[in-house]
């Protein structure tokens, strides 16, 4: 235990330059430590992105699982469900303690305050385009969460490395049914795999958003809830799944090519107006998506009533 | 007087850690008996008293044990990583750090 930690709290209120330098100098904030409005927002904003992320595209995976050829493939279908319902959770009871409600979340998604990540706005078509699509977004969600568990804000970065030890699971369930399909599937199968690999790559790329310099407004880097560009995220994806997707048979895209000085990969030039476009919008699969949520939401309520109306004990 | 369990997170970013417990007739005392009796040395961040009363616990035993790791086999990364080496594919490893 040498030296002692040059910033060991957050300065105390109203100073907000002082908070400033501290995140800056790479200060770390724990729950209840005192923090400004702008700061909370940030965390706020970032955290209900992902936790409406988390829940809002289940219904797509419960018409799986009952389309599931096998119960040994329900199982870890309905396990993955059940892990990113408890990601929700735990993300939704941390923002209860900076202030914002579950309802105030499913509000911000159902009124379009919050918009659902680009590629779960498209449907998925065949069982073995399914595991496809899981391999491209979940490794997408693990690059996300493993920089974002490098956050200022630890009650965040521990949502995170709870979250990722799950995605571990479903990455690897996703790679090797991918596998199975491919090695030991009918050629069907085998092309449906292939082609879902080949089609989620141009979908998947768009996970991490568009470069910053393309959407103005907010000084991300001031706070350091998040601490990384979108493109070098999208650079560590490319170089974690391209030879995952090229072993399994499929060359995504004609144009991807590792520059020899940098390293940077290129690849096909992706159309953020269509992305811009897209976003504030609602796909077909999203409104089945928002009445499956209202109807859920609605035939729960007498189970969150009847929760409220218990007596708290003690 | 209550019992009440001291935690203790030494360093910012770890976990809480149990640290023992103390007698004390309020929240405040206990804090206070709990800081002179744990943290004569240590420097720390953050310490927790908590009545031992609202505390509920839960105790597995061998067989729990045993059997939670069966049954939870489908949901370990390694069961598929597993099976991916026994069909000639090794996987590469998922960074997490």
């Amino acid at each position: 235990m040498m030296g002692e930690p040059v910033h060991r709290l957050p300065p105390s209120m109203e100073d907000v330059d002082g908070f400033v330098a501290y995140i800056q100098a790479g200060g770390k904030v724990e729950a209840g430590d005192w923090m400004p409005e702008e700061y909370k927002n940030e965390v706020i904003k970032i955290a209900s992105f992902q936790a409406i992320l988390e829940v809002v595209p289940m219904p797509l995976f419960r018409r799986w699982l009952y389309m599931a050829p096998t119960l040994w493939r329900r199982r870890p279908l309905l396990g993955k469900i059940q892990d990113e319902v408890g990601h929700c959770h735990i993300t939704a009871r941390m923002l209860e303690d900076l202030g914002k409600s579950r309802e105030e979340l499913f509000s911000d998604y159902l009124e379009g305050r919050i918009h659902l990540n680009y590629p779960f706005k498209f449907p998925v078509d065949s069982w073995g385009e399914l595991p496809a699509f899981l391999l491209l977004t979940n490794s997408a969600a693990v690059v996300q969460f493993r920089s974002l568990a490098h956050g200022s804000y630890l009650p965040y970065c521990r949502v995170m490395k709870k979250i990722m030890r799950e995605e571990s699971f479903h990455f690897y369930h996703a790679l090797q049914l991918c596998h199975e399909l491919v090695t030991e599937g009918t050629p069907r199968q085998r092309a449906q795999v292939q082609e879902g690999l080949a089609k989620w790559w141009h979908i998947a790329i768009y996970q991490f958003g568009p470069p910053e310099h393309l959407t103005k407004g907010r000084d991300w880097r001031k706070w350091r809830v998040k601490v990384d560009e979108n493109e070098t995220l999208r650079q560590q994806w490319i170089s974690m799944l391209y030879p995952i997707v090229r072993s399994l048979g499929v060359e995504p895209d004609p144009n991807l090519e590792r520059d020899p000085d940098t390293g940077e990969w290129r690849y096909s030039p992706l159309d953020w107006d269509r992305f811009f476009h897209l976003i504030r919008q609602r796909t077909p699969l999203e409104e089945w998506y928002v009445e499956e949520f209202k109807r859920s939401y609605e035939n729960d309520q007498w189970a969150l009533k009847a929760l409220k109306e218990l007596p708290l004990a003690a | 007087m209550q019992e009440y369990e001291a935690f203790v997170r030494f360093r910012k970013g770890e976990p809480l850690q149990h640290v023992g417990s103390v007698r004390a007739p309020d929240p405040e005392s206990a804090l206070e008996a709990a800081y002179h009796i744990f943290l004569r040395l240590d420097t720390f961040e953050r310490l927790w008293v908590v009545d031992r009363r609202f505390i509920a616990e839960m105790i597995p035993d061998a067989e729990w044990d045993r059997r939670r790791i069966q049954e939870t086999e489908f949901r370990r990364p390694s069961f598929y990583v597993r099976k991916l080496a026994a069909a000639g594919y090794t996987p590469p490893k998922l960074s997490t750090g």
